[in-house]
């Protein structure tokens, strides 16, 4: 199941109220273009914190048409991810945080910027 | 003597990993918190610990459990279902630790219900979490052990983050695991990253093909003929997953791997197995027949986990078909009953048209209090003892449904079974540590336990004295529970005094046998 093929949302930054309603937007339109699986993968500093779940509580309990995966990485490993996906990715960032080297990776994200 | 390791350790806790002195609705007292006597003695009725062999394997496991323990074995790796009184010996080699459950932190109805009226922590709760602190998991996850949960109960897992750090879970899946249990394991075998946490969605359930074969004994015989339900009743999760009718020739090997292993009783599990080799929700007799034929054929008695009332109906209106099963199941006389949980859910018409307008069918929602009746009166008929459940607290429920619930309940007095309300607990409530104060009752709801108390204490009196327990050395467990019923009599009245409540009348109207 996990080498099928995924509706991506990457997040960079903790997860906020914001993040999870983008997120939460994200999961209506895999639904509608008939996406049978969801990504979500946090970008974190700390990978070990898991308050990110504490956002996404919802979103997964409410959730009964899709397979969701829910990662968490550390952000010192983004570019080298970004570089070797295949294939579109939505992706959230935070307040205050910022892609490195986005203009590289332009093609194949759908960059949503979430203010504070 | 030093076992041979175990790479893959399945197991649960003592809760979980019982056979309940072959009784399985006695299983259902670890639900609840220890009333009228000492934990110990209300952990050794409800979940005896069984035999074990000199490796720590015991002799029973949750059905869920063995089919990982079948599906890793088939793809050659070294695991095993472990009893938990032994999983400590394996932790330090061990690379994947699986765990399962029904209920872990009593968040699901009946635990979360009898923890509102209580205000203490269920047993099974209480199980997992002691038997958790007793793994010497630090260690383990020091060597590289990674924890992987799931089960029914996997999303209560969202609710308890902090829990996660503490006993260091790696992974929740919530869902069907066939497939990604597969693929975690290979991330964990090639040292790659796990996630967090997994929703296997209906595209992604394994077919029927995909689907292992148990290869030792599954708590009391129980075994699947089917997976999914057409009805798509609201607030069920089972009914979201694809419609798969086992073949019987599956069946048959399960049902042989547990006689094999001396479980000689079965339990046939389907959300509704009266729809076993449906189509649509038109019943399928032949089907059926020669299930309970073959059942029949290896098993001493047989029990069903689930069926709707108006498939029970249905059967015995159109097909007779109630009937000829019981002439099946209690063929040369080794049987004299059987159990079955069944949903009331409500008593009210609006509510079951507005949250379960299928569960009636294959009649009208309009109907469903007389499809509840007539169906208890054909289980009456055919010995066929119901546990059946009502939900209580849902969000549009009003006094008026309420009423109705209460009048329905009432009108089941003459027919023997077990009525056991279930309360509703919205998400957002469920947040917060202390979440069972803030479920409050309303009068109706009371009235609506009291009624369903009374009736389950009247007739589990006449189940244990007719049907119950009655090989010898099972008496003291027979006497054991009369004294509790005894206890909860006393109680509920000392209560309904307290209250200022009228006593309801507990002398039902008996059939004639």
């Amino acid at each position: 199941m996990l080498a099928r093929r995924f509706y991506e949302v990457w997040v960079l930054g903790g997860l906020s109220k914001g993040e999870a309603e983008e997120i939460k937007r994200c999961l209506s339109e895999a639904v509608m273009r008939r996406a049978e699986r969801l990504r979500i993968r946090i970008y974190n500093k700390n990978s070990e914190d898991l308050s990110y779940l504490d956002e996404l509580k919802g979103i997964l309990l409410e959730n009964v048409s899709l397979s969701i995966v829910v990662e968490s990485r550390d952000v010192g490993k983004l570019v080298d991810d970004l570089e070797s996906h295949e294939g579109e990715i939505t992706f959230i960032i935070g307040p205050s945080f910022q892609l490195p080297d986005k203009a590289r990776f332009q093609g194949k994200l759908r960059i949503i910027e979430v203010r504070g | 003597m030093s076992p041979r390791p175990v790479d893959i350790v399945l197991t649960t806790d003592r809760s979980m990993m019982s056979n309940h002195h072959g009784k399985e609705f006695l299983g259902f007292m670890t639900t609840g918190p220890a009333i009228g006597m000492p934990e110990s003695l209300w952990m050794w009725i409800a979940c005896p610990k069984m035999k074990t062999d000199p490796l720590g394997r015991p002799w029973q496991a949750p059905y869920a459990l063995r089919k990982l323990e079948a599906l890793l074995q088939d793809k050659g790796y070294n695991a095993a279902v472990i009893d938990p009184d032994h999983v400590n010996r394996y932790l330090g080699s061990a690379r994947i630790l699986m765990l399962s459950h029904h209920d872990y932190f009593a968040l699901c109805p009946p635990s979360s219900e009898w923890w509102i009226v209580t205000r203490k922590e269920p047993t099974n709760a209480k199980s997992f979490r002691k038997f958790m602190d007793s793994l010497d998991l630090r260690r383990a996850k020091e060597n590289g052990l990674k924890v992987i949960v799931g089960g029914p109960a996997a999303w209560q897992w969202l609710y308890k983050l902090d829990l996660w750090g503490r006993w260091g879970i790696d992974t929740v899946i919530d869902g069907e695991g066939e497939h990604v249990v597969l693929d975690l394991v290979d991330k964990v075998y090639n040292g790659e990253p796990l996630p967090r946490y997994v929703f296997v969605g209906p595209r992604d359930v394994p077919a029927i093909e995909e689907i292992p074969l148990i290869k030792h004994a599954s708590i009391n015989g129980l075994v699947e003929i089917m997976r999914g339900c057409p009805r798509g009743c609201k607030f069920c999760s089972v009914t979201l997953r694809p419609l798969r009718h086992m073949p019987l020739g599956m069946i048959e090997k399960e049902i042989s791997v547990n006689v094999k292993e001396g479980v000689r009783s079965g339990i046939l599990h389907s959300e509704d197995v009266l729809l076993y080799g449906c189509r649509g929700l038109k019943l399928n007799p032949d089907a059926l027949i020669k299930l309970h034929q073959v059942a029949r054929r290896h098993l001493e008695s047989i029990a069903w986990s689930h069926a709707s009332l108006a498939a029970i109906k249905n059967a015995e209106e159109e097909y007779g078909l109630i009937s000829r099963l019981r002439e099946v199941i209690c063929a040369d006389g080794t049987q004299e009953y059987w159990g079955v949980e069944v949903g009331i859910e409500t008593g009210s018409v609006r509510l079951a048209k507005k949250i379960m307008p299928a569960k009636a069918a294959p009649y009208p929602a309009e109907k469903w209090p007389e499809v509840v009746e007539d169906a208890f009166a054909i289980m009456h008929e055919n010995n066929i003892i119901p546990a059946a459940t009502l939900i209580l607290g849902l969000p549009e429920e009003t006094s008026d449904d309420l009423m109705d619930t209460a009048e329905l309940i009432d009108r089941l007095k003459p027919y023997r079974s077990l009525i056991v309300p279930m309360f509703f607990v919205p998400m957002g409530v469920l947040k917060n540590k202390e979440w069972f104060t803030e479920v409050k009752l309303k009068d109706e709801h009371i009235e609506v336990m009291r009624i369903c108390l009374w009736h389950t204490v009247r007739w589990a009196e006449d189940i244990i004295d007719r049907f119950y327990l009655k090989r010898p050395h099972l008496v003291p467990l027979k006497y054991s529970l009369k004294m509790f019923l005894g206890y909860v009599k006393m109680k509920a009245k000392s209560y309904e005094k307290k209250l200022g409540l009228r006593p309801i009348e507990t002398e039902a109207v008996l059939a004639t046998h």
